[in-house]
């Protein structure tokens, strides 16, 4: 009987002792779809801000360090019976980004909760700063509440523009962005965003590409990339460099290719490409081998030129073509990120631990010296299933 | 087995000790009188018997009960009449005169000498004929049980799109008149006892022999006998005496209206309980999943009957959950939600003023209020009531902003998932259950809905009806694999070739004429097994 009463009570110490204990009911939180964060910097910036007419931010101390913005949307116009603005949106600048979220809970109505943010944006300055940028980045990775597959971002100016765009079809900014990175998939573009490849690739090879996000006032383009080594930004890589680069990750997913042959512009359709990496030691030189297998579809040749898309020859000759023009893209972009940029944006280190252990072994104690010697070559193979309705 | 004990251990003797019949008529006449003063549906008939009319017999029976016209032409003409056109032989039949009566004057089929008078009155008080003999020390009791019943007619609770419509009456023999018709089995054994001291209410057990499992029998026997009431009224007084544990939320026996689906679950090996006085019979024992059955599965196509099943176990889950889920994923973890949902619950609840968890409960106790207001009313009105809360209540409430339309569409889900379960008594204890949920979502979140399903499951895991894990076949030591034709999904018929395992059943060849062979008489492929 005394032992029954002790378990008893362990039982119900059990429901105090765990549980639930943030309970907020639904309709008082702000869900938080979006977040930028900017290096506080602090004469430009008090003068800028007073000149666009921004909010004010408080007083200028040493101790701040990021100015910080929150988008969450109006969901009482999502569900069709608020009104007001569609999105509102919180700033505040503060030492830690932890200072800045209890600072804000004394401006707002609602709890701030992160667990729908689709989107974060940091700005160039932030991104180019290593030590703030550690800081943030363990503070996304350490929140439970902050999912891994949500985007990250880097815009050229400041994230806060980013947050400001009235984009007219979607209240919540986050889903907005979301929306545009499921793009991603039609065309290879954009390089990919998700948060979690990210920091696993941070973690792995101090390496990583983040997409680059460019605001207007009504819209947002997402193209581009910018490179990211040693845990800060170094550089960026254009649209079609990226698109190089998201074939050799085998990211790509639908691209479009235009090549030249006999004075037609032939744009080719890539809607499917797989790439294999193979790293192998020949003679003492590490050589990092893509195979790449490309299919796609013929979308434009010349009116009333009859006979020509139904001649075998001549599509050979068209995938030789367009597989050496994407050949030239990729040995041109893995020059600029090995030699330029000298960074291991392709996790080549992790695929010698995992596939060649032996060789790993050997290398990994001087693998930033090894690796800007590694040399590539690059075998692209296309196949143009279609050429679309012809006569 | 130690509740019982308490409860039946002081079984009463019956307090009435025997009355012997005297040889003489008229004491005997004095007698019943004297028991049965006051009663004035009670008819006394004394007449003379025989040429010389020196022999005094007498007839008591209950008016109403007994059935007047066999009474009058087969048992009164024949003694008053008939008996005085035959030449008798005083001297030669007069020590045998009983037995001529007996044996060769009164033509009815049934007859029974007692020699108990108290007997006599109980056999006359449930609609028998007592025919008191001069001189003799025994009663005849005629049997004349003869009153209108209800005819047989659709059952009100479990109705069925495909299958039979007849349904069980309020008379016992017609009941296990419906049953034998579908068993026509020597092995269908009837076993018949009355229950309650002074209502000596007609109960039924009825099982197949070769079937059934012998310990839940056993079991059904030991506890009827020890039931010591003064009156049965339903068979629901009987569940509740002889039921495993009374503290569960759960029956441990199924009710039903139904013959053919007492005669099915006689053929899988259980027990039927019937009751005189109610059209519904009890079924032990009974299992989660025996409660989720409904006669139909086995009568639709297997397709049909298996998705039908599926639904049914979603149902469950849904009736017993759902709300609970809204108030903690509401109140504690919207991040479980796809953000768009997210967003427009909490648009949704926008100036709402109640927390999640009040919000649901006055939803959810407006519902149980319509639906026993409903069931109260008589049936044309019952419809209005609906529509008024359903429609105007449930439409008002969400204009007036006072609960949000997504809490009353969990609430109408409830709702429909708890009424498709197709036991009543099943269904109401997850809607008990759905309450204490709801409570432990409200301050523990999914926390708390894991918690009182832990518990849940812990109590469904410990409980046995007839000694019979309630779980089966999930839990049963017994259980194999070929149980689980019949639970989930329903196989088809040439692949249900045992009985229910875990019902310890003895003849367990079900179906022995398997698909291919009848396949082969039609004319079909000579497949082989």
């Amino acid at each position: 009987m005394h032992r029954e009463k002790i378990l008893l009570l362990l039982l119900i110490m059990t429901i105090g002792a765990t549980g639930c204990w943030d309970k907020v009911e639904i309709e008082n939180r702000a869900f938080v779809t979006a977040v930028a964060i900017d290096k506080f910097e602090p004469k430009k910036d008090q003068e800028a801000r007073q000149e666009e007419g921004k909010a004010k931010v408080p007083e200028d101390s040493p101790s701040n360090r990021y100015i910080v913005t929150y988008a969450y949307p109006n969901t009482g116009l999502i569900a069709g019976k608020g009104e007001g603005e569609p999105r509102f949106q919180f700033t505040a600048t503060g030492k830690t980004i932890s200072d800045i979220n209890n600072g804000l809970a004394t401006r707002m109505e609602g709890s701030l909760f992160f667990g729908h943010v689709k989107l974060i944006v940091l700005g160039e300055s932030l991104a180019k700063d290593e030590q703030l940028m550690r800081e943030v980045l363990d503070a996304i990775e350490r929140s439970p509440q902050i999912g891994r597959k949500i985007s990250l971002m880097i815009t050229p100016g400041t994230a806060e523009d980013i947050l400001a765009v009235k984009a007219p079809q979607e209240p919540a900014l986050g889903l907005y962005i979301r929306n545009i990175i499921e793009q991603q998939k039609r065309t290879a573009r954009i390089a990919d965003a998700d948060l979690g490849y990210i920091l696993r690739s941070l973690h792995e090879s101090k390496a990583a590409v983040v997409p680059r996000i460019v605001a207007s006032e009504k819209e947002v383009k997402i193209a581009g990339a910018a490179v990211l080594k040693d845990y800060k930004q170094i550089g960026w890589l254009g649209e079609l460099e990226t698109r190089a680069l998201m074939f050799m990750m085998n990211k790509a997913g639908q691209a479009n290719i235009t090549v030249e042959m006999d004075k037609i512009l032939l744009p080719v359709h890539i809607y499917h490409a797989s790439t294999d990496i193979r790293i192998e030691e020949k003679d003492g030189e590490i050589y990092t081998i893509f195979d790449i297998s490309m299919e796609g579809e013929l979308q434009q040749h010349l009116f009333e030129v009859k006979g020509q898309t139904y001649d075998d020859k001549y599509l050979k000759k068209l995938e030789k073509t367009v597989s050496k023009e994407l050949e030239q893209q990729i040995q041109d972009v893995y020059k600029k990120i090995q030699k330029e940029y000298e960074t291991d944006l392709l996790q080549l280190n992790e695929r010698l631990r995992k596939n060649k252990p032996d060789l790993w072994e050997k290398v990994k104690k001087q693998w930033d010296e090894i690796y800007p010697r590694t040399k590539m070559a690059v075998h692209v193979a296309t196949e143009i299933r279609r050429i679309g309705v012809s006569r | 087995m130690g509740f019982f004990d308490d409860l039946f251990a002081k079984k009463k003797e019956d307090p009435r000790p025997k009355i012997p019949v005297e040889k003489n008529c008229e004491k005997n006449l004095d007698k019943i009188k004297e028991i049965l003063a006051g009663s004035d549906d009670i008819i006394y008939r004394t007449f003379f018997v025989g040429n010389e009319q020196k022999m005094k017999f007498a007839i008591v029976y209950t008016e109403g009960l007994a059935d007047k016209n066999l009474v009058n032409e087969y048992v009164l003409k024949n003694l008053m009449v008939l008996s005085r056109m035959a030449d008798m032989e005083v001297h030669a039949f007069r020590h045998q005169v009983y037995e001529v009566i007996k044996d060769g004057t009164l033509s009815v089929s049934d007859l029974k000498e007692i020699d108990d008078i108290n007997l006599a009155i109980d056999m006359i008080l449930s609609g028998e004929t007592a025919l008191i003999l001069d001189e003799w020390d025994k009663l005849l009791i005629i049997a004349s049980k003869g009153w209108p019943t209800r005819s047989v007619s659709e059952p009100s609770t479990e109705t069925v799109i495909r299958g039979p419509s007849e349904g069980f009456t309020e008379t016992l023999r017609v009941n296990t008149a419906l049953i034998r018709r579908r068993i026509r089995d020597p092995k269908l054994k009837i076993h018949q006892m009355q229950i309650g001291r002074r209502s000596k209410t007609d109960v039924a057990i009825v099982y197949i022999e070769e079937t059934v499992n012998k310990d839940v029998l056993k079991m059904v026997k030991e506890r009827l006998d020890r039931i010591d009431i003064d009156a049965v009224l339903e068979t629901g007084y009987i569940e509740q005496l002889i039921e495993d544990n009374w503290r569960s939320p759960f029956p441990q026996a199924q009710y039903t209206q139904r013959p053919d689906s007492v005669a099915g679950s006689l053929y899988e090996g259980r027990v039927a309980i019937l009751v005189d006085n109610t059209p519904f019979a009890l079924l032990v024992p009974a299992t989660a999943i025996t409660l989720l059955q409904s006669p139909e599965d086995y009568y639709e196509r297997f397709f049909i009957a298996s998705a039908i099943r599926m639904l049914r176990f979603i149902s469950v889950a849904m009736s017993l959950v759902l709300p609970a889920i809204y108030i903690a994923i509401t109140s504690y973890h919207p991040g479980m939600l796809p953000t768009d949902l997210a967003l427009y619950v909490a648009g949704s609840r926008n100036n709402v003023p109640f927390p999640a968890f009040i919000e649901a409960f006055l939803m959810e106790a407006a519902l149980e209020l319509l639906r026993e207001a409903g069931i109260r009313l008589p049936a044309p009105i019952g419809s209005t009531i609906g529509i008024i809360g359903g429609l105007v209540l449930g439409q008002a409430a969400v204009e007036a902003g006072v609960v949000s339309p997504l809490m009353v569409i969990v609430v109408a889900l409830t709702a429909m998932a708890a009424y498709a379960t197709p036991n009543y008594g099943f269904a109401i204890s997850f809607r008990l259950l759905r309450f204490i949920m709801m409570a432990f979502a409200a301050f523990l979140g999914l926390y708390g809905v894991i918690w009182v399903l832990l518990v849940i499951l812990i109590h469904l895991c410990n409980l046995k009806s007839f000694g019979v894990p309630y779980l089966s076949p999930f839990v049963a030591s017994t259980t194999s694999l070929k149980d689980f034709k019949d639970i989930f999904i329903r196989l088809p018929w040439h692949f249900m070739k045992g009985r229910p395992q875990y019902l310890h059943r003895m003849d367990s060849d079900r179906l022995v004429n398997n698909r291919n062979t009848i396949e082969t008489e039609e004319g079909g492929t000579d497949e082989k097994k």
